[in-house]
């Protein structure tokens, strides 16, 4: 096949694109509001054509990475500015781009001071996540994670609530704080590498996979790569920050933030946590999944008793992303495929949320449920929109959703590796139950009924604009409801070799670590004993 | 003592005493002795610089702690085993000590000065403004 | 009586080339001094900085020759082995000369903002830089006692030059007492080591211990040791002999503050471990009775953990750099905790990181100096409000420094805490990377306050944010600023000079 150097630099170039938007922005003066606005959402919907332009060009790879660089960058640390795409991360890609200009066109009119500032954030944090996604070294991969922190810190703590400040720290120190211990783990991994060609470490993907490490550092480093993902997620006890940082977030940030940063702790489990410490992680899944189930359903029961839209709906993600981790957990093709799956949906459909949130809050300038109350009457158009969104998100047949969580709930029962598999898809089947109930019970408590506070009735229905961008999102909506084929013909082959090959390692690494024990277990027993002659 | 403070010092037995050396015992002067003065000098000095609250003394204190110094390389210079006395290291450093501690004095005393002109004081309880 | 006199009278024309950038500057101070006190009206002063960056550049250029090849055979010990050019030198050289020119550049217009705008600040600093590039290039403790004296008491005049402002006086003060005992410390730790080998020059040391070694049990070489660490220790600022440096830095006129933190560190630090590696140690063999790793490594923990829990309760900015100062002392020394078991890995870890600190230290100072004036300007934390927006510029370039400080990537603060966590995780003491790195989680609180103040919160009542007019200290800014980001994205070269410098450290000789 000879490709074009555009062609095989498409990954990167996706990913600067953004950046170069992001520097333009920072180049247009601040009175300029309209110039701003406008090229970020060129330049973001550049990168959205260039992604599609891959996403037509990817076949099938499953034997190695699509649209793979690799250049040196600092020989020293054996580090190199290599990326590719597979399966796993073309469709996360596409979120990230198929989202942005949505986001952008979404806040032509919330955001009106200091856009510049906020289009270049926006541009970053774009740029930033589709590094990390495309990155396959794990240094430029904890480049690019770190550096996504400083356009969200900005985004919520300027842009955000009256209380944005405590939540963008908390936001910032959480994530922080996962990843420096897997800073550590990184250092330890990449010192037992070795690159066959240099005979040096080496922090490519390619040589992580095979360490050669005690089952104890095993352990340990999976230990702090997980937490440092499962803060992301957000999984159960480490989800503290979500809430606060979504229900200051301006509503932009919340898409993103819902929408592509959190599915990048979910990456980071499938990309590095898991193919490095496959013994580690398959010792460790049962912990994985029980906290997932917790998640899911303690998320389910928290949303219920929120009286504020956009905090139901950040609970309603804790317990979305614990269908994912359970998915993954489960270790099979169809788990795993369907959490991936399920990380697209809860992209679109959570997002679409937070932007039908954000219209409602421009109006009415608040988000209290019982401020509402029978809106559909009032915003016709709006209650079609939003009924749509709120099926997608309780996973009804013919929505996106229906599909993403079937396929985690089969796989997960259908699971060999994982232990309760069967009484964990039995309890993680109740979430699915709460969740349209908070759902369908907030819908109604807005949108259904009487119209019971007069004031409501001075609120327009969605304009020209915010149609335009809810479209393709309820677009989206029904395509992956209706037809998921195309999207899952390109990342099964991946997921497959992914399950194979960590399932395999994982017995091989049994086996060394058995073997290793063994010796190590030998001396330790022996000792007592030369004692006591 | 002396010989105790070889067996601390872990020096030869048999050193090269100074002085006239017809003595013996306790009036036997060497190296230990000459290391005990600058070790004791050094205290002195160390101990001035962190307990004494007049600036001027604290100065004669890092004074002192130099001399010390001096007294133990012209000691091992004299008195050491092996390359020490083969080179004269340990008296040109004495030198170059004591021409730096007059420099050192020189800056010290003028920085001394200013801070009295503007405060009245030399004692450096009183000289806080930084910790507030 | 054979030695030094002998030995000086062979010197040969490559002994004097050797030391050619250290004489440059030292003739420019001389030179400066001469100039000053013709100067009679101090508003024209400022010239005699722009002759001091000449000088400065002079000798940068000299530097440059040596290091591209004009010096053969590098490591060769000159100057009856009390010198030696070395990669190391000629590196550190760079360092210092652009450090003296940084500071000087802050200085120009600053300088007269505060009211001091006396000539000898130019010769005090070119002094001062000379005598660092003295201090790393000898390999004789004489050599190096008088290079560190030549730092230091320049320094000390440099401190209290606000000498009508009480602040200054007494950071001078109380610089000069600590400086004087640290020396006090190291010179007895000289003369120990001296009794117990008969030499002073390092690579003596080494061989003796070499030769002699059962002296892992000699308490007269371990108490030398001991004395050296604890003189050198005072100079960079390692807790327990850390007291002095918030109250030095808050006191000294803000461009010298820098300049300390920058290039002091820097020639401490690099000091300390051509002291340590090339006399104390040989092989994997350290000549003490615990091995200098250890010690170090608790100092390390310890100076982390007081500087950065001591700047999270700090309100005063100028302050609050201080204790990160001594925060990222800590850093570095885990760098040199390493170096005993991960060689030149550990010490190219504390030389690549105390070169970043520089310079994220002037991006840092050089804001504060920016907006430092005779009577207030901003200090507190609360003074940076919306200086995101009244200032871009300023703000920026202090966003930059505070993440870099913080070691978030892709700044040279991140690359150099990398390279040390390396170091320690390579000599198997992961403890100590896993200590470093929960000391940044704290860290960031602090440095993410000035962030939030500047960008995050806006001024009750609209503050006067005009930062001092100066195109040289916002062209130093600039510099520092790029080079803080553009070394940590493209490090390959950096990288490159530093491990030539410090690899035939470690080579068997």
């Amino acid at each position: 096949m000879n490709m074009t150097w555009f062609e095989q630099n498409l990954a990167s170039i996706v990913a600067f694109v953004p950046l170069l938007g992001a520097i333009c922005a920072l180049l247009i003066p601040a009175e300029e509001k309209g110039v701003s606005r406008w090229s970020a959402f060129f330049f973001s919907m550049l990168a959205f054509v260039m992604s599609l332009w891959m996403f037509a060009a990817y076949r099938d790879y499953s034997s190695s990475m699509a649209f793979e660089v690799r250049k040196e960058w600092i020989p020293a640390f054996g580090v190199s500015y290599h990326v590719g795409v597979d399966g796993i991360s073309l469709l996360l890609v596409m979120l990230t781009t198929f989202l942005t200009p949505i986001v952008v066109l979404s806040t032509f009119r919330a955001v009106d001071e200091k856009v510049n500032l906020y289009m270049f954030c926006m541009l970053f944090l774009e740029a930033c996540m589709l590094g990390s996604l495309i990155a396959l070294d794990v240094f430029l991969f904890y480049v690019f994670w770190e550096l996504m922190l400083i356009p969200m810190f900005i985004l919520i703590g300027v842009f955000g609530g009256d209380n944005r400040i405590y939540a963008t720290i908390k936001f910032f120190l959480f994530t922080f704080a996962g990843s420096l211990l897997m800073l550590v783990a990184i250092l330890y991994a990449y010192l037992h590498s070795t690159d066959p060609l240099t005979g040096g470490h080496s922090t490519s993907i390619y040589h992580l996979v095979n360490l050669n490490i005690s089952p104890n550092a095993q352990m340990l480093c999976f230990l702090a790569f997980s937490l440092a993902f499962a803060i992301k997620v957000p999984m159960f006890p480490f989800h503290t920050w979500l809430p606060d940082a979504h229900v200051q977030a301006p509503t932009g940030g919340s898409v993103i933030l819902a929408g592509v940063l959190l599915k990048l702790g979910v990456y980071g489990f499938m990309r590095f946590a898991i193919p490095m410490f496959p013994a580690a992680a398959m010792k460790f899944m049962p912990v994985i999944a029980a906290l997932s189930v917790v998640g899911v359903i303690y998320g389910a029961l928290v949303a219920m008793v929120q009286n504020d839209i956009k905090k139901l709906v950040a609970y309603s993600s804790v317990s979305h992303l614990g269908f994912v981790m359970l998915g993954l957990a489960a270790m099979t093709v169809t788990g795993v495929t369907g959490a991936l799956y399920q990380s697209i949906n809860h992209g679109v459909s959570t997002g679409a949320l937070f932007l039908i949130v954000g219209i409602i809050y421009e109006r009415a300038h608040t988000r209290e449920i019982a401020h509402f109350g029978g809106l559909a009457k009032l915003l016709p158009f709006f209650a079609a929109v939003f009924l749509v969104v709120t099926l997608s998100s309780i996973a009804l047949p013919v929505t996106n959703g229906f599909i993403g969580e079937f396929m985690i709930l089969i796989g997960t029962f259908a699971s060999g590796t994982l232990k309760h598999a069967k009484i964990m898809t039995a309890l993680a089947s109740t979430g699915v139950v709460l969740g349209a109930v908070y759902m369908l019970w907030m819908y109604q408590r807005v949108m259904l009924g009487p119209v019971t506070n007069e004031e409501n009735r001075g609120l327009e229905d969605m304009n020209l604009r915010e149609m335009l961008y809810m479209a393709p999102v309820i677009a989206m909506i029904f395509i992956m409801g209706l037809f998921p084929e195309p999207f899952l013909r390109k990342v099964e082959p991946s997921v497959n070799k992914f399950v194979n090959q960590v399932t395999s390692r994982a017995k091989e690494v049994e086996e060394a670590n058995a073997r290793w024990n063994e010796e190590h277990g030998v001396k330790t027993a022996k000792a007592p004993e030369d004692g006591n002659h | 003592m002396g010989d105790l403070i070889n067996q601390i010092l872990n020096l030869p037995k048999d050193l090269p005493l100074g002085g006239g050396g017809s003595g013996g015992g306790l009036f036997r002067i060497g190296l230990a002795h000459y290391i005990a003065l600058s070790a004791i000098l050094f205290s002195v000095g160390a101990l001035g610089v962190m307990i004494r609250r007049n600036v001027i003394t604290v100065l004669m204190s890092v004074e002192l702690m130099l001399n010390a110094v001096n007294v133990a390389f012209i000691a091992f210079n004299r008195f050491g085993t092996g390359i020490h006395t083969q080179n004269s290291h340990g008296q040109i450093f004495a030198f170059f000590v004591m021409a730096v501690a007059a420099a050192e004095a020189a800056v010290g005393l003028a920085i001394i000065i200013n801070v009295f002109r503007l405060r009245e004081t030399v004692n450096v309880d009183e000289l806080d403004v930084l910790k507030h | 009586m054979p030695g030094m006199f002998s030995e000086l009278a062979k010197l040969d024309n490559w002994s004097q080339w050797s030391i050619a950038p250290m004489a440059i500057v030292f003739a420019g101070a001389v030179a400066t001094t001469l100039i000053a006190g013709f100067v009679k009206d101090s508003t024209r002063r400022s010239f005699i900085g722009q002759i001091s960056i000449f000088c400065l550049a002079i000798a940068a250029a000299v530097n440059y020759v040596q290091w591209t090849g004009g010096w053969q055979d590098p490591g060769r010990l000159v100057w009856a082995g009390s010198m030696t050019l070395d990669y190391l030198t000629m590196l550190m050289n760079f360092v210092f000369i652009g450090c003296a020119i940084l500071a000087i550049l802050i200085s120009l217009n600053t300088i007269s903002e505060l009211g001091i705008e006396y000539g000898e600040f130019y010769p005090l600093i070119l002094f001062a830089t000379g005598g660092m590039m003295c201090m790393v290039q000898a390999t004789d403790l004489l050599m190096i006692f008088i290079g560190l004296e030549v730092m230091s008491i320049p320094l000390y005049i440099m401190c209290g030059m606000r000498r009508s402002q009480d602040r200054s006086a007494e950071s001078s003060l109380k610089y000069f007492i600590l400086g004087a005992l640290a020396a006090g410390f190291l010179l007895y730790g000289v003369a120990l080591t001296y009794g117990a080998t008969g030499v002073t020059s390092l690579h003596g040391i080494q061989r003796w211990t070499m030769e002699n070694g059962g002296l892992a049990a000699n308490p007269l070489l371990t108490a030398g040791l001991a004395l050296i660490l604890a003189g050198f220790a005072f100079k960079i600022a390692l807790a327990p002999f850390h007291m002095w440096t918030p109250d030095v830095y808050e006191g000294a006129p803000t461009f010298v503050t820098a300049f300390m933190s920058a290039a002091v560190k820097a020639a401490g630090f690099v000091t300390l471990f051509r002291i340590l590696v090339t006399g104390f140690f040989q092989n994997g063999y350290t000549a003490s009775l615990v091995g200098w790793g250890e010690i170090i490594a608790i100092l390390a923990v310890l100076t982390m953990t007081i500087g950065n829990f001591s700047a999270l309760v700090t309100k005063n900015v100028k302050r609050m750099l201080a204790w990160s100062s001594v925060a990222h002392a800590g850093y570095a020394a885990v760098g040199l905790a390493a170096a005993p078991a991960a060689g030149a890995d550990g010490v190219g870890g504390v030389l690549f990181y105390v070169i970043g600190y520089a310079l994220t230290s002037f991006v840092s100072f050089g804001v504060v100096a920016a907006f430092e004036k005779q009577n207030g300007g901003l200090s507190q934390v609360e003074d940076y409000r919306g200086l995101g927006y009244s200032q871009p510029f300023y703000a920026f370039a202090m966003t930059v420094a505070m993440f870099a400080l913080a070691g978030i990537p892709p700044t040279v603060g991140f690359l150099g805490k990398w390279y040390v966590f390396k170091a320690a995780v390579e000599a198997n003491i992961t403890w100590l990377a896993v200590i470093g790195v929960l000391n940044s989680l704290v860290s960031v609180y602090y440095y993410l306050r000035v962030v939030v103040a500047m960008y995050l919160e806006s001024p009750e009542e609209q503050a006067e944010q005009e930062p001092i007019k100066s195109s040289a200290l916002w062209l130093a800014v600039l510099i520092s600023t790029v080079l803080t980001i553009g070394v940590g994205l493209f490090p390959k070269k950096p990288l490159g000079a530093v491990e030539k410098s410090v690899s035939p450290m470690f080579v068997k000789k």
